[in-house]
């Protein structure tokens, strides 16, 4: 039974995505249950626009949203690369990869330019 | 090409259905439905901090069939994959990691994601 791992494997990749994987993991699971509060306060009435926009139309808020959109795309990236790693063979897997990491960035960019741009 | 037929990992197909493997597969599956998911959101970010009526239609756009299933499957999700990936990170972190412990805490995790699926499904028809 080994338990100790010798080295980090020929990569040397392998267990800076298992890390990064977990750190964004903290980030999100400490910033996404406001994000899931402030939508359901919405969806039920408790807030209208002006109180939503309380909370959103912020510096902290837009840099909380920032880090937030950091860490959904590393941790987002890093576990459907995992998938198609497991489930697709190499050739597609390269294809499927630079797509996903292309349309992550388009979206990333539009989030940005949402969050800083609202509120005037 | 030598290397194209290597073999995929999980073969979905001849694993026995325990509750770590369950656990495992859906916090895969709660995954793809949140990536789905974050396009929705955004869309709907964007009415609810545009005009009045923007914020206006975004909150009947969720409120339509549609969008009522959609805040749902994401809510579910949401609440699956945030309770087990702070199952995974404590066993990354070393704890529960005993075969019962791991049984046991995938239960746990599989019936909150249970409770909060019929508890949002009472609110939201």
């Amino acid at each position: 039974m080994v338990n100790t791992p010798k080295d980090l494997g020929s990569a040397h990749s392998g267990f800076k995505d298992w890390y990064w994987q977990r750190l964004s993991a903290v980030v999100l699971a400490a910033l996404l249950p406001g994000v899931f509060i402030l939508l359901w306060s919405v969806y039920t009435g408790a807030l209208d626009q002006f109180a939503l926009l309380d909370w959103l139309d912020s510096f902290v808020s837009r840099l909380l949203h920032t880090l937030l959109i950091i860490a959904l795309i590393i941790h987002a990236y890093m576990g459907l690369k995992i998938m198609i790693e497991d489930y697709v063979h190499a050739g597609l897997r390269v294809l499927l990869i630079a797509t996903m990491l292309v349309m992550m960035s388009l979206f990333g960019m539009w989030w940005l330019a949402l969050i800083w741009a609202w509120g005037g | 090409m030598a290397i194209k037929q290597a073999p995929l990992s999980p073969r979905l197909s001849i694993y026995r259905w325990l509750p770590g493997m369950v656990a495992s597969i859906a916090h895969r599956g709660s995954g793809i439905v949140l990536v789905l998911s974050v396009p929705c959101y955004l869309w709907i970010l964007h009415g609810m901090t545009g005009s009045p009526q923007d914020f206006e239609e975004a909150v009947t756009l969720l409120h339509t069939p549609l969008g009522r299933l959609s805040l749902w499957l994401a809510s579910v999700a949401l609440i699956y994959h945030f309770c087990n990936g702070i199952r995974f990170l404590c066993l990354d972190a070393g704890w529960g990691e005993s075969r019962g412990m791991m049984r046991g805490s995938a239960r746990v995790v599989i019936s909150i994601a249970v409770a909060s699926a019929a508890a949002l499904g009472v609110l939201l028809w």
